[in-house]
């Protein structure tokens, strides 16, 4: 018995299913039968193989059928919690809080270089909690080398600032608990100087320079929908905040 | 194209079936076909003189037709083919191929791909987009209602919605040629609109996805072949099979989001699509979430798919 749960979702080509074995328990299957799709399959699975030798819980991931047209991958399934961006971040600030510090454990190796591998779609719903322990899940746009280092952790709160009000409310505790996790980073050493200040503006032109690190939906992610006027107030405002300019000096 | 080192096999058994090659490379029934469909014979005509020899057909038909070209190239159709777990070289016939969205991603998956249909202008189509997509194994096949066609012995069948528009006496019947056609283990997988679609009574409109593909063409009254869960299950078994495993699909066969056992299979259930644009998009969301979510009635579910195992 499958079942699809997730197909072809936001112009990706990638479809995930999940198969259930006579006990009921369920394996993840994920397949592309298109150029583009299994090239991000190769990258997922390159993604966990990254992700597996640097934490405690392991994933089995297992390529199954590598033809010219059609790939299989098997993922372990993950039992464990999500949480949902509908919430908001304060109502998700542990969880949020969590995958940050996650993020500076498993990244941490990289700090003080010039470029840090990209997981490219952390978000609160990429994250399944195996108690408070969040595992990094969707690995499709994973590069060994991408970004400057900190770049998903602060795409992952931007992100959950625009579905908190899809763009248009931003809510003051929100924004400085934003603040508050850039300056955790900071602290651990995983957020690079290049982001630190005007973190919002920094994330944007990254994506904006690379869009092929995401193909097609580069253009959708939620970073690049902010309008102009609020990217400039609320980099103002997180710099306000952290101070971090007074520091390093003004964001490039 | 390259050659299957079996396909002399496979053409062997279609002209054992009573097939032979036409100038098109279309195999016809010796004794030509009952009913053959050209209705479509300007748009496909118009389409394969857009595209022309060495011109690209999905460009061709991007600008005759921008919707129906993102229908035909969807990859989104081809999930409901990871229900069946298609082998390398297993004969695989999509019966009611239309625009070969399905026998293609069969393809794909190692299937030797046999695409039937009534029509002879969606095989003129098919023909033409398998050349371009440098396909090997892949057979366009007119045939029509009688399926003599499955007398090849195939070890997949699908009927993704051609059957809509049928009486309930006669998909059954068909169901019953395919059970007995097939191998022990062949698959077939049926889809049909549920009869039972909580959509309707919440948009007010028809889903006319179905009419895309399928030998009866949809229907443009609506679906009266459409049926719900336990007629979709009684027909598989009054078939012949006994091992049915029966899915939800949400929102339509012909490019789901989600395809979910009908046994346990809610649990998996989360929304799904891109954003709704219209308010009574975005009232058929909040309606379905609560209806699959909090009461659990997967029978309301927009459509159906069936895997039947002989």
């Amino acid at each position: 018995m499958k079942a699809i749960v997730s197909n072809c979702t936001h112009g990706g080509s990638i479809c995930t299913s999940l198969l259930f074995d006579p006990a009921g328990r369920p394996l993840g299957v994920a397949k592309s039968s298109t150029g583009e799709g299994i090239v991000n399959l190769r990258q997922e699975v390159d993604g966990w193989k990254w992700y597996n030798s640097r934490t405690e819980i392991k994933v089995e991931c297992e390529v199954e059928r590598d033809d010219p047209d059609y790939m299989l991958v098997k993922i372990g399934f993950i039992p464990g919690r999500m949480y949902s961006l509908r919430d908001g971040i304060i109502n998700n600030a542990e969880p949020l809080f969590q995958i940050v510090k996650h993020y500076a454990n498993v990244w941490s190796e990289y700090s003080g270089r010039e470029n840090a591998p990209l997981h490219g779609d952390l978000a609160l719903t990429n994250a399944i909690f195996v108690g408070p322990q969040p595992v990094f899940i969707d690995w499709e746009h994973f590069l060994p080398s991408g970004p400057p280092l900190g770049f998903d952790a602060v795409y992952m709160l931007y992100l959950s600032l625009w579905f908190e009000g899809w763009g248009e409310r931003f809510e003051k505790h929100s924004i400085e608990f934003i603040g508050k996790m850039l300056a955790y980073l900071w602290v651990r050493q995983c957020l690079d100087p290049s982001l630190a200040v005007s973190p919002l503006r920094a994330i944007r032109k990254i994506i904006f320079d690379h869009p092929a690190w995401w193909g097609p939906q580069a253009k959708k992610l939620p970073p690049l929908l902010f309008s102009d006027e609020a990217v400039f107030h609320l980099d103002r405002h997180i710099n306000t905040m952290t101070r971090l300019e007074d520091l390093i000096g003004p964001g490039k | 194209m390259t050659e299957h080192p079996n396909s002399a096999h496979l053409q062997d058994r279609l002209q054992n079936a009573g097939f032979i090659r036409d100038v098109n490379d279309i195999y016809v029934p010796a004794d030509g076909p009952s009913q053959t469909d050209r209705s479509q014979t300007s748009f496909i005509g118009n389409l394969i003189e857009r595209a022309g020899p060495e011109k690209s057909l999905r460009l061709a038909l991007q600008g005759l037709d921008p919707q129906l070209e993102n229908t035909v190239y969807s990859l989104k159709a081809e999930a409901c083919l990871e229900l069946l777990d298609i082998g390398p070289d297993e004969v695989c016939v999509d019966w009611g191929c239309r625009y070969g969205t399905l026998a293609l991603g069969m393809y794909k998956r190692g299937g030797r791909v046999i695409a039937v249909d009534s029509s002879l202008d969606y095989l003129e189509f098919l023909t033409l987009r398998r050349r371009q997509e440098a396909v090997g194994e892949f057979y366009c096949v007119l045939d029509d209602l009688q399926m003599s066609i499955l007398n090849i012995g195939p070890d997949v069948v699908v009927l993704n919605g051609v059957l809509n528009g049928s009486s309930s006496r006669q998909t059954k019947s068909r169901l019953g040629t395919v059970y007995d056609r097939l191998p022990k283990g062949g698959r077939v997988l049926f889809a049909a609109k549920n009869k039972f679609d909580y959509s309707r009574w919440v948009t007010g409109r028809e889903d006319k996805t179905f009419g895309a593909s399928g030998l009866s063409g949809g229907n443009p009254e609506g679906f009266p072949g459409a049926l719900s869960f336990s007629q979709v299950e009684s027909m598989m078994k009054s078939a012949g099979f006994s091992d049915i495993q029966l899915y939800m699909v949400f929102p339509n066969a012909v490019a789901p989001d989600l395809i979910l056992p009908l046994e346990g299979g809610l649990r998996y259930y989360r929304e799904h699509g891109e954003g709704a644009r219209t308010v009574s998009d975005k009232v058929r969301r909040v309606v379905e979430y609560f209806l699959m979510k909090k009461l659990q009635a997967g029978f309301l579910a927009p459509s159906i798919m069936a895997v039947g195992v002989k």
